[in-house]
């Protein structure tokens, strides 16, 4: 079977000046009389384009070619929602008495991102039993301001006291049980040092025992391990008949830059070709010029989601796919159980 | 005695009403059920799924003569599967098929990326730094006040 080609129509969803067209889906079962399009576990491999593009220490940006949009949503839905990561629950406040209310001192604590692998935590089962080595991380945060000696007539705060600013990395984490030994070298903190918590004057002090626990975004979303997870359809530009030369200058401008190009063709005439259509905002600004009126048909490829996924610095970015397709799997295996069980009671 | 001999006649079909019953009792619940009215032999039946949402729920569209999904209600964690057959043909059956395709599914995409991961065509970079932009932007737009 020849490759599938972004020139297809099937696979535009079109963007008209007012609306966009063709959304569904329209490859299966009896949508085109005598073609089949039943499942076919050959056929998608072969289709199925999986490409990363662009990896930094906490973005991915990944191809995802040839699934239909529940599949590319499912995986969305999982990242944000449903990867787990661990993240403070239980503030016990022995003493506040900074101006922050405890409160909304404790709600901030529990939004810093913990660098800690929750593959290597549990669940806690019951909120209301004893918290365990497994599944909690205890840390402490107690500062106390000062006035610094001999600073008189000083006004910056930073020189004029000690500890007048509370950061993160002032959170100490307090190993328990097996866990001393079982993170020697990645010891527990906070993602980021340099989130400011609250501010202090001197004679205000702040002394707090933080629990940490694993969760998932479902419950609350200070447990996402993502910023974003999002996707985009990858535009594509059709340009139907050539662009007359006193207009390409303008044709140029109507794209992001890198979008269209002007080549020689070959008869040695300037013509607008389609560099790189991924860079384009599809703003539709060419749209709105009538002297392209029926040369330039803007459209997105339906199956070819670009998928942008920034972590919070729980996982490595390109960790987190292969970790929500196993949720995704496990989702799979409790539902196929669970059938088991209501035809066959005895199991 | 009486007890144990009902529990005996309970097939498949009457254990879901049983278990909706307990849903509502506030008993832990099973994880997939069927609810009442379904054809006998089911061809036609609609499964709630407890603690799903529209992530399974959408991805779950078996080819059939019907099929389609809602959230009864945003509150319930549960989702309704509604699938009928042509000729008869056992929804469960069905259900469990579309799960294995399901798991085909996603184990092709896994294998799929980690070989692109592994491969490394892409382009590998630092994140953008942040102060340094920002530094950047300030300095421009203090040259931009000098010359104006």
């Amino acid at each position: 079977m020849p490759p599938r080609s972004n020139d297809d129509p099937r696979r535009h969803v079109q963007i008209l000046p007012e609306r966009v067209g063709n959304v569904s889906g329209n490859d299966f079962p009896g949508h085109y009389p005598g073609e089949d399009h039943s499942w076919n576990l050959k056929r998608f491999k072969e289709n199925l384009i999986v490409s990363l593009q662009r990896l930094t220490p906490s973005t991915l940006e990944f191809d995802l070619v040839g699934v239909d949009a529940s599949i590319a949503n499912a995986l969305r839905r999982v990242l944000i929602a449903e990867v787990p990561t661990v993240a403070i629950e239980d503030v016990y406040v022995w003493n506040n008495t900074s101006i922050m209310q405890d409160e909304v001192l404790c709600h901030r604590l529990g939004l810093v991102p913990l660098k800690i692998d929750p593959r290597e935590m549990i669940f806690r089962e019951n909120p209301n039993a004893g918290a365990l080595d497994t599944d909690t991380v205890v840390f402490q945060l107690r500062v106390k301001c000062d006035r610094q000696p001999g600073t008189q007539g000083e006004t910056d705060p930073k020189r004029k006291y000690w500890d007048s600013d509370v950061y993160t990395g002032m959170l100490e984490w307090e190993p328990a049980g097996a866990q001393k030994t079982k993170w020697k070298r990645k010891e527990p903190k906070p993602v980021n040092p340099d989130i400011l918590l609250c501010k202090l004057r001197p004679g205000q002090l702040i002394d707090l025992t933080c629990f940490a626990r694993k969760g998932t975004g479902a419950d609350h979303a200070k447990f996402s391990p993502v910023a974003t997870a999002s996707y985009r359809l990858l535009p594509h530009i059709i340009i139907r008949s050539p662009i007359p030369l006193e207009h390409q200058q303008k044709f140029v401008q109507s794209f992001p830059p890198g979008v269209i190009g002007i080549e020689k063709d070959k008869r040695g005439q300037p013509q607008c070709v389609v560099k790189n259509s991924r860079r384009d905002t599809v703003s539709r600004e060419v749209l709105r010029h009538a002297e392209f009126e029926d040369k330039v048909q803007l459209t997105r490829i339906r199956d070819h989601f670009i998928f942008n996924i920034e972590s919070v610095g729980q996982y490595r970015p390109e960790d987190l796919v292969p970790e929500a397709i196993k949720i995704l799997l496990n989702k799979i295996s409790a539902v196929e159980a669970g059938l088991d069980k209501l035809f066959d009671p005895e199991v | 005695m009486a007890e144990t001999s009902q529990v005996n006649i309970t097939s498949g079909l009457d254990r879901a009403g049983t278990l909706q019953q307990s849903v509502s009792a506030g008993v832990i619940h099973d994880k997939i059920t069927i609810l009442p009215g379904h054809e006998p032999d089911y061809s036609a039946c609609t499964f709630c799924l407890w603690n799903e949402d529209h992530t399974l729920g959408n991805a779950l569209r078996p080819d059939v003569e019907f099929c389609g999904y809602s959230a009864p209600h945003p509150s319930d964690p549960k989702i309704h599967l509604r699938v009928q057959m042509y000729d008869n043909l056992s929804a469960v059956e069905c259900l469990r098929k579309a799960l294995k395709n399901l798991r085909e599914l996603f184990q092709s995409i896994d294998s799929a990326y980690s070989k692109s991961l592994q491969q490394g065509k892409y382009i590998q970079e630092d994140d953008v730094d942040v102060r340094a932009v920002v530094a950047e932007t300030l300095e421009e737009r203090a040259r931009a006040m000098d010359i104006s």
